[in-house]
């Protein structure tokens, strides 16, 4: 630690007073010779860059004399990595390989990320070979993932280190495109939050509203596009801090900017048609512009085309470097529009027609990012991104209200009302308009520069704004003829009002390796400041968080033979989510309590008098969630392995949920004697004050998961003789997730008429755990000469369990309306009324489920056809292996692995 | 290629040649024994029905002078015999019903006990579940009704006849198989109000239970499709667990004893799934559902407490069942049979009772225990109509 500080305080004398030289060469192509233009090049520990100009030329001055990391990349090209000394600093020849399937650098596996925590890369070329239609196929490269088919006929979550969805979990992910960070936050697209309930997979919303909604929830994985992806970093573990607002991780998505030849995709399955044209153009002055579209359509059973999902995204990016020649900025401009359909109809064959369920969204997405290479004593670069996007989404059901003969109160105030009556079937017709936008700004500057001769640092610091809100018009639907009819039903209401999510933050990162004899060690520490929904940079409604990481680690061996590489990692993190608007500015709940009914079915005659009650539902409690991470891991390389083990351990608390708020409501009953030929007069009718026990759904922070495991991959040097390639990837994990961190209310029901007058109280905590084992096998062959890789997968799950920790079913107490409170004992459960109040669990139901092992085996297979033709093929589960499996706990049956599924891919490049 | 074409073809034929699985077959005996105290002047010519389950075909026999019956050349199988039998004593007729259910893997001598069946004062007569649909092809399932009708030569009161919902559905095990014999489980029990003098029914006279009392057929807030005209109906189900969603109609409304799956009004299963009888409770109720609560836990883990009711407290029973049910609920004393309406929930048909006979224009019905042949089916729903 003193080595460090004394390091950091020494770091302006060494920039001062070091000796300096210049780093010059030439990029050339290998096979020919000829120089390549607009090739970036990197000084990794200087973090200085440039391009190379007309004859391939790169020029950095006044360069520190020492051992320095030199990257290139360039689109089309192999990237090149290469260590140079002083020595070798000018005239360096780099001949970079047009990429192709006949080098050998091709890779298809994921690589370990370059941070100190988890993190994982995914290339281009990798990503080809699954064949993706979501990022949810891509996830499968993670270790201790399972595989399943592609399925876009639902919305589809991102999972990071989990074993069943979990909502919080999904929404605390950051996906950060091209610096737009997409996310499902302002998402209002329900019918009421006040009848809403959280389960730990997702948010229930009322049967009757059938369109497809993912409020609550992660952004659905469907909407992005996979087909213009250059990498892919997924952060599981400690993020640097110019990563925020997330709870269990990031998903950095680069899509491709730079040169590229007209590309031509056509993808299909049995489901599923896809088709994409892309291209890259590079303009005269240097810059590139990059276009194309792409179209996706899918059917969740193709044997009845009513279920649908249609995708059309488009993006336009322009990308250039000004001011090239001293210190050059780098701009990339980036333009996304996308539209999609979520569709389902009744069949016209089936009894009901014309019923129609449908989310459609329009989008726009636009970033602009880029970095300027200042390179003075304070700051070498200045990182800026600025990001913005907006969506048009649309909900719409035209339904049919069943059920009988429905009364409703039209009234938006509290108090008794008069309402009408209601045909028992009618076709009825619901609008959800929602205009969810955000922006996001960020912009920090960096310094780098070594330290010694051989130790480097980096220092970061900067801030970030993030803004998004809501502007549609909100619920639509006639409230004379409402979707369906309940106690606690919704009136229209429009998003314009709701205010806007907001927060503001600064940040701050010094990163340093500090070589220690032969050993090195990395250390990097930070934090960020963060100021959610703030009224000014010094006030906030919802507090100030702060979210310190670190990661640290150390290289013990680094050598060429024996034991090449070995070094040990740990870090820890504070993550924290700010709650998205649904749950900061939920509906209000209305309560319709009939006071008279006098039903005549004449209009003259007949009388409903309501008595409504309005309640706010908005928690001023709430919170953001936080996710507190801890990891270790190991790294080492011998002979032909190379081997990472991480261990981890998170803690989500805080979590947010909906949990019901019950009213001990009062109401005057009006005896309705009078002639059912005759209208009531309210004011004369003999009444009766009567009290009903009625629950809303309040926003909460109250779920908690815990997740450990140990994250494994060790991979092998390619056999030649083989020409095969074998890699082992896999995870044992365990989460743990609590339903609920406070006490849950309960009425239930007296089955023996009328209501109870006590509301249940019961013990917070009951919980499921998951427990999962898996090892991922594959084999990679490459064959140069053929042009040709096929992946052979087989992933071994040992076994998958889970149970249900004890939970005692007996509420703490029971209260009433006015606050009485009676203490739940043993003895008052033999008052055979009070028996309902106790629902013990059955046996099974505490039995674990443990599923036994069972292999799954897939294959992928791409081949390079001639100069333009690439061609991909895969089947999932192709030896169809799938045993029944017969569940302890409901004794029901159930079959394991996804079905036998299979697609192609056709890939035509012209030039 | 070629090679593996020949190979897959040499174990394609082996595979072809599998041996065709054995046909066997067995002899059944069974002796039909009678209910204590009963004797018969003569045992022979009982007709009993055998049923093979698994291959659904049945045929019917008689027995010897022994109450027996000797079947041979039965293929293995799960197979159900039935049988009923009446006869006169003191002037009233005693129907004598038996079950028994036999897995047949062996040559099998088997016994099987007949029962008492009871002669019902108040009957059901009409059973309308499957509901009606709406012109938009949606279900409307508001017009439900049991009809009730005094099969007797005297005035019954109605008061305090309660109609109760088995908890089984038919169509997975019932749980309740064990305590079958004495007890019915039952998950809801609706009662006739009136403090015993209230409501009489004269003979050939009924009366119904409505979920809505309402002319369905015709008020343009209803469904123009459905058969009935429940406007003048005597009793309805008025569910007053949510203020705000059914409507009290001008029928007496029924008071609602027991309800464990309460919702906004009661409703029978559209496909047939619920199995109803009307029972007579002891005067406290209360008293005797809280003493009679017998939980039940399911699988998810939940548990719930359903009320259990004496055989003998059974009135008249009716299993209705949906087409694919296989596993009985009521006790052969109580209903040997099952009846469910073929067309299917949304159908608009009911099941009703057959006509015995008409004595100075009061109708009687068949009530032999046996739903299966007292019962008509797929019938359009007439209620009070007694020349049907």
């Amino acid at each position: 630690m003193r080595t460090l500080l004394l390091s950091l305080l020494l770091i302006p004398n060494l920039i001062l007073y070091a000796q300096t030289t210049a780093v010059q060469g030439k990029i050339i192509e290998a096979d020919n010779n000829i120089p390549i233009t607009g090739v970036l090049i990197h000084l990794v520990e200087l973090e200085k860059w440039t391009t190379s100009d007309a004859n391939g030329d790169f020029i950095f001055n006044e360069i520190k004399l020492g051992e320095y990391t030199l990257q290139t990349f360039s689109m089309g090209y192999v990237s090149h990595k290469q260590t140079i000394k002083t020595s070798e600093l000018k005239n360096l020849v780099i001949k970079l390989k047009v990429s192709s399937y006949s080098l050998d650098e091709i890779t298809v596996l994921e690589t370990k990320g370059e941070e100190l925590s988890s993190s994982t890369k995914i290339g281009k070329d990798a990503i080809e070979h699954v064949q993706p239609s979501t990022l949810n196929d891509i996830m499968q490269l993670i270790p201790g993932s399972s595989i399943s088919n592609s399925d876009l006929s639902n919305p589809q979550y991102i999972q990071i280190r989990d074993i069943k969805g979990d909502v919080n979990s999904s929404s605390g992910t950051a996906i950060i495109i091209d610096g737009i960070s997409i996310n499902n936050d302002a998402n209002m697209q329900t019918f009421s939050t006040a009848r809403m309930t959280t389960l730990s997979t997702g948010i229930e919303v009322p049967s009757n509203f059938k369109f497809p909604t993912t409020i609550g929830n992660g952004i659905d994985l469907r909407s992005i596009s996979t087909d213009r992806i250059e990498s892919i970093e997924v952060i599981t573990g400690i993020p640097s801090v110019t990563y925020g607002n997330l709870t269990s991780g990031a998903i950095v998505v680069k899509t491709k900017s730079g040169y590229t030849p007209w590309e031509a995709k056509l993808k299909s399955d049995p489901k599923l048609k896809l088709i994409s044209l892309n291209k890259g153009f590079r303009l005269k002055n240097g810059a590139f512009v990059n276009a194309g579209i792409d179209y996706t359509n899918t059917y969740k059973d193709l044997r009845s085309k009513f279920e649908s999902y249609d995708r059309i995204t488009a993006l336009f990016a322009y990308s250039t470097i000004l001011l090239k020649d001293k210190k050059p900025l780098s701009l990339n401009i980036k333009f996304k529009s996308y539209s999609n359909i979520d569709k389902e109809k009744t069949d016209h064959d089936a009894q009901v027609e014309g019923e129609l369920f449908r989310t459609s969204e329009k989008g726009a997405q636009f970033s602009i990012e880029g970095k300027w290479a200042l390179d003075n004593k304070l700051i070498s670069n200045i990182n800026y991104n600025f990001s913005g996007t907006v969506a048009e989404r649309e909900s719409y059901q035209k339904s049919f209200r069943t059920g009988g003969i429905g009364k409703i109160s039209l009234s938006t105030e509290e108090g008794e009302n008069e309402g009408i009556y209601l045909p028992s079937s009618s076709l009825t017709e619901l609008t959800v308009k929602g205009l969810p936008y955000s922006f996001m700004g960020q912009i920090y500057a960096s310094k780098s520069s070594l330290l010694g001769q051989s130790g480097t640092h980096k220092f970061i610091t900067g801030i970030e704004y993030r803004l998004k809100g809501n502007n549609g018009e909100g619920r639509l639907y006639d409230i004379a003829n409402p979707p369906s009819i309940s106690t606690t039903t919704s009136r229209p209401r429009s998003y314009k009002n709701i205010p806007n999510l907001a927060s503001l933050t600064a940040f701050i990162e010094e990163k340093v390796k500090i070589p220690i004899n032969q050993t090195m060690l990395n250390i990097q520490v930070g934090a960020r400041f963060n100021n959610f929904q703030p009224q000014n940079i010094t006030k906030s409604k919802l507090g100030w968080f702060t979210e310190p990481r670190a990661n640290v680690k150390y290289v013990l061996l680094n050598k060429k033979t024996g034991i090449k590489h070995l070094a040990i990692n740990g870090g820890i993190g504070i993550n924290y989510k700010s709650p998205s608007l649904m749950y900061l500015y939920p509906d209000k709940a209305y309560i319709d309590l009939v006071s008279l009914d006098h039903y005549t079915g004449n209009k003259a005659t007949e009388m409903v008098v309501f008595n409504t009650h309005i309640f706010e539902t908005t928690n001023s409690k709430l919170k953001p969630s936080r996710n507190i991470k801890k990891e270790v891991g190991l790294d080492f390389k011998m002979g032909i392995i190379s081997a990472n083990i991480t261990a981890y351990y998170e803690t989500l608390s805080d979590g947010f949920g909906m949990l019901k708020d019950y009213q001990f409501l009062q109401y005057n009953k009006y005896d309705d004697d009078v002639p059912k030929d005759e209208k009531p007069i309210i004011s004369t009718l003999p009444f009766e004050n009567k009290q009903y026990i009625h629950p809303y759904s309040r926003p909460t922070n109250n779920k908690k998961t815990n997740k450990s495991g140990i994250e494994y991959t060790v991979s092998f040097k390619k056999f030649d003789a083989l020409l095969t390639k074998l890699s082992i990837n896999g995870a044992w994990k365990k989460t743990e997730q609590i339903y609920s961190t406070k006490p849950v209310p309960k009425l239930p029901i007296k089955t023996t008429g009328g209501q109870y007058e006590y509301v249940g109280m019961y013990p917070a905590g009951q919980s499921r755990t998951s427990e999962s084992m898996n090892t991922n096998l594959r084999f990679v062959t490459h064959s140069t000469k053929l042009r040709l890789i096929l992946t052979t997968t087989i992933n071994l799950l040992w076994y998958q369990k889970y149970y249900f920790p004890y939970y005692n079913e007996t509420p703490l107490y029971l209260y009433n309306k006015t606050g009485d409170k009676i203490s739940f004992s043993e003895e008052i459960t033999d008052d055979i009324d009070i028996l309902n109040y106790v629902k013990p669990k059955s046996e099974n139901y505490y039995k674990t489920e443990k599923l036994p092992f069972i292999p799954l085996c897939n294959i992928r297979l791409t081949k390079e056809l001639g100069q333009n033709t690439k061609l991909s093929f895969y089947a999932n589960n192709f030896i169809n292996h799938r045993p029944l499996y017969r569940s302890e706990i409901s004794g029901s049956y159930t079959r394991r692995n996804s079905s036998i599924y299979f697609g192609a891919e056709l890939k035509i490049s012209i030039k | 290629m070629i090679r593996t074409i020949i190979f897959i073809s040499i174990i394609s034929i082996f595979i072809g040649c599998k041996k065709e699985p054995d046909v066997h077959i067995y002899s059944l005996q069974m002796k039909l024994k009678m209910p204590d105290g009963v004797s018969l002047a003569n045992y022979k010519n009982i007709q009993v029905n055998v049923t093979n389950l698994e291959k659904n075909y049945s045929f019917t026999t008689l027995t010897d002078d022994n109450a027996s019956i000797f079947l041979n050349g039965l293929e293995a199988g799960f197979y159900q015999a039935s049988a009923i039998h009446q006869t006169i004593r003191d002037n009233t007729t005693l129907t004598l019903n038996g079950l028994s259910s036999i897995d047949l893997m062996n040559n099998a001598v088997d016994t099987m006990t007949l029962k008492l069946g009871k002669f019902g004062k108040f009957i059901i007569r009409e059973y309308y579940y499957s509901g009606s649909t709406n012109p938009s092809g949606t279900s409307y399932k508001n017009d439900q009704y049991v009809e009730v009708y005094n099969n007797t030569n005297e005035t019954l009161y109605a008061d305090g006849l309660s109609l109760i919902e088995h908890q089984a559905d038919g169509e997975s095990d019932n749980d309740w198989e064990e305590i079958k014999k004495d007890s019915i489980v039952v998950e809801m029990i609706w009662t006739v109000p009136g403090s015993g003098n209230d409501y009489p029914i004269l003979p050939g006279n009924g009366f119904l239970m409505a979920q809505d009392a309402l002319n369905h057929k015709s008020n343009p807030d209803g469904n123009p499709n459905c058969p009935v005209d429940l406007g003048n109906a005597e009793f309805e189900f008025f569910g007053d667990l949510r203020p705000g969603k059914d409507i009290d109609f001008a029928a007496k409304n029924m008071i609602e004893n027991f309800w464990v799956y309460k919702g906004i009004d009661i409703s029978f299963h559209n496909k047939g799934k619920s199995a109803i009888a009307l029972v007579r409770l002891p005067e406290n109720k209360e008293e005797y559902i809280k003493h009679n609560l017998i939980p039940k836990i399911f699988a998810s883990g939940s548990s719930r407490y359903f009320c259990k009711i004496h055989n003998s407290l059974v009135e008249d029973a009716v299993e209705a069942s949906s087409k694919d049910a296989l596993y009985k609920r009521f006790d052969a004393s109580l209903d040997v049979g099952a009846v469910s309406v073929k067309s299917g929930s949304q159908s608009g048909l009911c099941i009703r009772r057959k006509i015995l006979k008409k004595i100075n224009g009061r109708t009687i019905y068949q009530d032999t225990n046996n739903s299966s042949v007292d019962f008509e089916h797929d019938v359009v729903p007439s209620p009070k109509n007694y020349d049907l």
